[in-house]
């Protein structure tokens, strides 16, 4: 087939270009392969849904090959990407009727995940659970708690960046990571949420 | 990161969280077809867009080429010298079929430019223009049948040799 370069090296931008020019399917996977994985894991965190984290990568991936030959490069792809899934997570979150979580789905969520007296929880398994445990305890938040704390504390956000990301003031974003992280360590050790 | 409040709990769960999650075959497979539909994709791309512009920048070079056969000079206006028994309607048919010539060159010539940047479904489109315009010029160009020309003895490029040798017949194309 013409155009089969191997795709291992290319650049994100080459890979673009043969996108933008050609609509090379090849290039496409190329693409996918390298930011999808990625991507999923930050969709997951922004979604607490695998399903849904799924519909926001497959959008996201459209929406950016549609404006890809509008990308300016003044980022990296990755940080480009993160930028649209953002965008169509909270539609799709809203569209699908999901709300900011009242006190009372916190409170229900407030049973530790994997705490110390987890007695299958042994040192061996320990960096597994805590792994799992990150997820799971994530899940469990409000969803503007959860995205705040995920783009703040996972993916080095600043609090204006996170408050231009999601259309939230500055202080907002301070003070929903100040209750997310109270939250997450209530979760995680298997104490009780502040709230 | 402002990690001052971050207690260690936290902190070593963050440390510990994957990067990654496994996007599945299923997850590749609808993303590409949501964007073969929109058309932003091509299934099986064949001949790559840098060989199609060659292909029609070779079609137009070739047209040009046989349209300089057709009207003896190259192709290009003004019109060549002809025989001086040429009548005045076969000049006008001599010169209609340069101009229908050149104007075939120059449709290529601008099809070639236009296919740079255009998307799959573009060029889709610009082919069948190219059909439609070719054929158009085709028919014309078989309405000035090269029989009628030479029915008039006229026809012909160059004058009749003085030595009794056959003349030189129209190309046509």
């Amino acid at each position: 087939m013409v155009g089969m370069e191997p795709i291992g090296s290319d650049s994100d931008r080459e890979l673009a270009a043969r996108v933008v020019r050609d609509g090379d399917e090849e290039a496409f996977r190329g693409l996918f392969d390298r930011h999808s994985p990625r991507l999923l894991r930050f969709a997951m965190r922004l979604t607490a849904g695998a399903a849904l984290a799924e519909d926001v990568v497959q959008e996201t991936w459209l929406r950016a090959v549609q404006r890809l030959d509008r990308f300016g490069w003044r980022s990296s792809l990755s940080t480009w990407l993160q930028g649209i899934a953002i965008n169509v997570a909270r539609e799709l979150l809203r569209a699908r009727g999901r709300v900011e979580a009242s006190e009372v789905t916190s409170r229900a969520a407030g049973v530790a995940v994997g705490g110390p007296r987890d007695p299958r929880r042994g040192a061996e398994h320990r960096d597994l659970t805590d792994r799992i445990d990150l997820e799971r305890a994530l899940v469990r938040l409000p969803e503007g708690r959860r995205m705040v704390v995920v783009l703040h504390d996972l993916y080095g956000y600043k609090h204006a960046e996170v408050a231009e990301s999601l259309g939230i003031a500055v202080g907002t974003s301070k003070s929903q990571l100040h209750a997310a992280r109270r939250e997450l360590e209530a979760l995680l050790t298997g104490g009780q949420p502040h709230g | 990161m402002d990690d001052r409040d971050l207690k260690p709990a936290l902190r070593k769960a963050y440390r510990h969280a994957e990067e990654t999650a496994p996007a599945s075959e299923l997850l590749w497979q609808r993303t590409r077809r949501a964007l073969r539909q929109r058309g932003l994709l091509r299934a099986h791309p064949g001949r790559s867009m840098r060989g199609r512009l060659a292909a029609v920048a070779a079609s137009a070079a070739l047209g040009g080429f046989l349209l300089g056969l057709a009207a003896g000079r190259g192709g290009a206006p003004p019109v060549p010298p002809v025989s001086p028994a040429v009548s005045e309607g076969s000049r006008a048919a001599v010169e209609r079929v340069q101009e229908v010539g050149t104007d075939y060159a120059l449709a290529l010539e601008a099809l070639a430019r236009s296919l740079e940047g255009a998307t799959s479904s573009q060029v889709a489109t610009g082919q069948q223009v190219l059909m439609a315009v070719a054929g158009a010029h085709a028919e014309l160009m078989s309405g000035l049948a090269p029989s009628r020309l030479e029915g008039d003895g006229a026809a012909r490029i160059g004058a009749p040799g003085s030595d009794g040798a056959p003349e030189a017949p129209l190309i046509w194309f």
